[in-house]
């Protein structure tokens, strides 16, 4: 029973999501609200088992004055903070003034930014590797990746006609690239992706994949 | 008087952040620490309000009696209520009931979602002319022989029910190079993008008049980076200014 | 010597990209395909009889080269007929030119109705019905069944425009819509026509809920300020659904232009009401017919190998050095007593890429759990959270090791992504995994992840269908499962015959596609551009 139930549950559930597609009537559209919605409100729910397992995780850590714990303790009091206040406002997080605001406009905004430009770090590190890896594979990936770089910029558009006497437009090289080899792997890389989800879809829905059914 | 003192918060913990191009270090902890606490905090804060109450509390209280709307408010409730038998070892079972629902209704739902946009719209739009007619240029035909010769290759390289040898070798081979070819050019295009990114961030810190030191720390750190990303970085008494 | 032929034959194709790319025609494929303006659609809209008086309401927006679009609902020589339509008019507004179809409602006194449409072909709007669909009103509910589809090419900068109704009364609900296409090729408004008005009794407006309909102009002003609505110029907005008063559940539609270009975002057209028009379900949605097909194509191959593998074990599937990957950087990763790191994406559970990655989990805990080995597989949604512990448990329970099983190795951290990825990269700094697996969807923390990864020393192995994020897996992992290999991954390791026939399905169905491909490639070329035709799409999700 214990993983019958499941089974079934995922059958039902995964077949009118399928067949709604097709079917414009009210007695398959109106399930299929209510699952999309019941599906929705149950993942939302567990931010609140998201926040206990928080707690569960670094409490005892704190206690037992594990490695790193005044961090942990510093991070379980940010986050009781953050939410008590923002609970003592009763859902005013947006308001200019609130608490919470304060603390989205100067705490997540910056680091959230912060970490975004650590990528311009990260990506020049990544071409400067892929640049010393000799194989085709990583030449062509470099070279397309240069082409479209320089392409983008006045600058390559100048030299490239500059050095060729006109004969090679750089922005026309990079729509080439983009129109023609890029789009075929894109295409590709989406069909098979499209073929492997569908598949993955119809193995869940038959009950094939039930490792995520604990007994 | 809280603006101000949002703006050193934020430029801070900027540095702290960035510290972290030369390696893990005490601020970085910090930093990372007070960022999971704080955004975790936060969206409970933010769910609660947007999704929590509207979606899941609400719908009990104005059901006003109807059973039809009760029985459709209160499942999700009772849904999200099994989820937490997994905190009591005998009826952890319970759990897998919301999952199965999940799970089900999304691979369902994805299953058509690949199905009706990315499959049948790329296997319409690689049909394209092979020869220059109407209104089709020798070029544009070119172009699509090399866009439909690219796209086979591709595919045959997510061939797996076959060794790839011979014929298939060879066109599973050039469709790996089509591939690198599409990874390049995306590649080249976030590029400029992340950049941008940097810039912008280091315009923000050069407005609250940190520009040298801040503008310091950001090359020492990108020389690191670029030049000795093997080598074990030494520790380094500059770095731990704020 | 092998390789300097590759790299000659690299150096070959780029040159030919260098020429072919000298003078570009036009973008090969849909997804880049030029805009084509509305002066375009008036030079080649045929002229249609259309007198003003016949238009029952209408508006007008005007572009910045003075093109004018008018929508209109209007009304045929046959009062039982209406159309909803659009007239072009080029740089100035004088001398109205139709580019649009007709959709045109019939109904009959005794309650049978017909639906039909006029592509621009057609000439008067009267005589030339290309199309009649089937419509019928029971007497009891006076509605009229419309499943319409008019197609119009060049109507404005975004190509051809679908326009599906469909209104439904018995219980309560209906729903009218209209359909565009964004490339001119397919891809239309999702859910553009489905509302609920189940409050459809009197005169007053009904209150609509789909988030693309809209009682008045102000609030579709409204939603377009906050992007609600994505759509693009030209792309034509259900505006308000007016119960007729004193009917029994027919409705007046108003119809709406958008303007959603930055600078002229509070430009909506709003027509005039349309005729009474009601309806009832449908049990199968035939503009859809295309994608049945194809699902079932694939369902049928699927089914078919499924039920070989049952009678014949003899299945071959080739290496996928990827997957292999997975299970020789566990084994390091155990032997050098240091644990195992997975990460499932940023994703919800509604993305088949973490339903998939969750699926991988359970392989790769219950062999971490056989090595003896640990995991630690952070999350940063709190259900994929809820998942992954269940997963891992039962991966720790199979492999017979039950109370090896540490809650605590499958975190919550934050839902916050740059937070999440910031403890992700504290976890792979001071817990020092061995082996990083990424599998399931990524976005920009990809790369942030798998360079800090890298600067660790572990072992990567990483996989996603996400196409921008798969380069700089490629960049910085030492393996990268693109695409379809992520989602072949459960099955490969599973071993399971009946698994493994679902790859060798989709492998038929590959060619199945090329084959699709090829005739539709070839029946084009000879000018005939009705097979590829039959695979647009009429409605995207």
């Amino acid at each position: 029973m214990k993983k019958t139930i499941p089974l079934i549950v995922t059958f039902i559930t995964g077949v009118i999501m399928t067949v709604e597609y097709f079917s414009p009537h009210p007695l398959v559209q109106h399930p299929k609200a209510a699952i999309e919605k019941w599906g929705i409100s149950v993942m939302s729910a567990m931010i609140v088992l998201g926040t206990l397992n928080i707690l569960i995780v670094n409490l005892p850590r704190i206690v037992r004055k594990e490695r790193d714990w005044m961090y942990k303790a510093i991070m379980v009091a940010a986050m009781i903070a953050t939410a008590g206040l923002g609970f003592y406002e009763q859902g005013k997080f947006d308001d200019k003034g609130s608490f919470s605001n304060w603390m989205f406009t100067h705490l997540l905004v910056p680091l959230q930014s912060t970490m975004f430009a650590l990528l311009a770090f990260y990506i020049t590190s990544a071409a400067f590797r892929a640049f010393r890896a000799r194989s085709v594979e990583a030449t062509l990936l470099l070279a397309a990746a240069i082409i479209v770089m320089l392409g983008r910029v006045p600058i390559g558009e100048l030299l490239s006609a500059k050095l060729t006497g006109g004969a090679l437009n750089l922005p026309d090289l990079v729509s080439w690239i983009n129109d023609v080899p890029n789009l075929a792997g894109k295409r590709a890389i989406m069909v098979g992706a499209a073929l492997g989800a569908i598949s993955t879809g119809i193995r869940v829905i038959l009950g094939m994949e039930r490792s995520y059914l604990a007994g | 008087m809280m603006e101000t003192m949002g703006a050193w918060v934020g430029v801070g913990l900027t540095v702290f952040i960035l510290s972290f191009l030369y390696k893990d270090n005490p601020f970085y902890k910090l930093a990372e620490h007070i960022y999971l606490g704080v955004s975790a905090g936060y969206w409970l804060v933010v769910v609660f309000h947007t999704n929590i109450l509207p979606e899941l509390i609400m719908p009990l209280r104005e059901s006003g009696g109807d059973p039809g709307k009760l029985a459709m408010a209160l499942t999700p409730i009772a849904l999200s209520l099994l989820m937490f038998a997994t905190l009591f070892k005998k009826i952890a079972w319970l759990a897998t009931i919301p999952i199965a629902f999940v799970i089900g209704a999304f691979a369902g739902a994805q299953i058509i979602g690949f199905a009706s946009s990315d499959l049948i719209i790329q296997i319409q739009s690689s049909m394209q002319p092979l020869w220059a007619s109407g209104q089709t240029t020798w070029r544009e035909a070119i172009n699509n022989w090399i866009g439909f010769a690219g796209l086979i290759c591709c595919l045959l390289f997510f061939f797996f029910s076959r060794e790839h040898k011979g014929a298939l070798g060879a066109a599973s081979r050039v469709g790996m190079y089509f591939l690198m070819i599409s990874f390049g050019a995306s590649f080249g295009y976030t590029v400029m993008g992340r950049i941008s990114l940097a810039i912008g961030r280091a315009q923000e810190l050069y407005d609250y008049h940190y520009a040298t030191l801040v503008f310091t720390v950001l090359v020492v750190a990108g020389v690191f980076l670029t030049g000795r990303l093997r080598k074990p970085p030494a520790e380094s008494a500059e770095m731990k200014q704020p | 010597m092998k390789k300097q032929l590759e790299t000659a034959g690299v150096l070959l194709f780029l040159a030919a990209g260098v020429i072919l790319s000298a003078k570009p025609g036009k973008p090969v494929g849909g997804e880049t395909g030029q805009a084509e303006g509305p002066a375009r659609a008036a030079a080649e809209a045929r002229p249609v009889s259309m007198r003003p008086a016949e238009v029952l309401g209408a508006a007008d927006r005007w572009n910045d080269s003075g093109d004018a679009l008018r929508l209109f609902v209007r009304q045929s020589g046959d009062p039982e007929k209406q159309a909803l339509g659009v007239l072009v008019s080029e740089g100035g507004g004088s001398g109205w030119k139709p580019a649009a179809a007709q959709v045109v409602v019939h109904r009959d006194p005794s309650g049978k109705s017909t639906g039909s449409l006029l592509p621009e072909t057609a000439g008067e709007i009267k005589d030339q019905i290309t199309h009649t669909l089937t419509a019928q009103i029971p007497p009891d509910k006076r509605g009229v069944s419309m499943r319409l589809r008019a197609v119009t090419r060049n109507i404005a900068s975004n190509g051809l425009m679908n326009i599906a109704a469909l209104a439904l009364t018995p219980d309560g609900r209906v729903a009218v819509g209209i359909e565009l296409s964004r490339d001119g090729k397919a891809g239309l408004i999702p859910d553009a026509f489905r509302l609920d008005a189940s409050t459809a009794d009197g005169p007053t407006p009904l209150p609509i809920a789909a988030h693309l309909v809209f009682q008045d102009k102000d609030k579709a002003v409204k939603a377009l300020e906050e992007e609600k609505i994505s759509g693009l110029a030209g792309d034509v907005v259900l505006v308000s659904l007016q119960a007729v008063p004193g009917g029994d559940k027919p409705f007046m539609l108003r119809a709406g232009f958008l303007a959603a270009s930055a600078q002229a975002r509070d430009e909506i057209a709003v027509s005039g009401p349309s005729l009474p028009v009601a309806a009832e379900a449908a049990w199968f949605n035939g503009l859809r017919l295309n994608v049945a097909l194809l699902l079932a194509a694939v369902a049928g191959l699927i089914f078919w190998f499924m039920w070989q593998a049952k009678r014949s074990a003899n299945l071959y599937v080739r290496r996928i050095p990827g997957i292999d990957a997975i299970e020789e950087a566990i084994g390091r990763a155990t032997e050098m007593g240091r644990p195992v790191l997975y990460v499932p994406g940023i994703l919800d559970m509604t993305n088949i890429q973490t339903i998939s990655s969750m699926l991988i989990l359970g392989k790769v805990a219950e062999m971490v759990a056989e090595y003896d080995s640990d995991i630690v597989a952070p999350n940063m949604i709190p259900f994929v959270r809820e998942v992954a512990a269940d997963v891992v448990k039962q991966a720790y329970y199979n492999a017979g090791r039950p109370d090896a099983f540490k809650p605590e190795s499958v975190p919550y951290l934050s839902q916050e992504q740059f937070a999440f990825t910031a403890g992700v990269n504290g976890i792979m700094l001071r817990d020092k995994p061995a082996a990083n697996i990424y599998l399931g969807g990524f976005y920009a923390e990809s790369l942030i992840l798998s360079e800090t990864g890298f600067q660790a020393k572990a072992i990567q192995v990483a996989g996603t269908a996400e196409v921008t994020q798969l380069p700089f897996f490629i960049a910085a992992c030492d393996y990268t499962l693109i695409g379809e290999e992520l989602f072949a991954a459960s099955a490969y390791m599973s071993k399971d015959p009946r698994m493994l026939s679902t790859l060798k399905a989709a492998d038929w169905a590959k060619m199945l596609f090329i084959g699709l491909i090829v005739i539709g490639s070839v029946s084009l070329s000879l000018g005939m551009p009705q097979f590829s035709q039959f695979f647009e799409i009429a409605a995207m999700k």
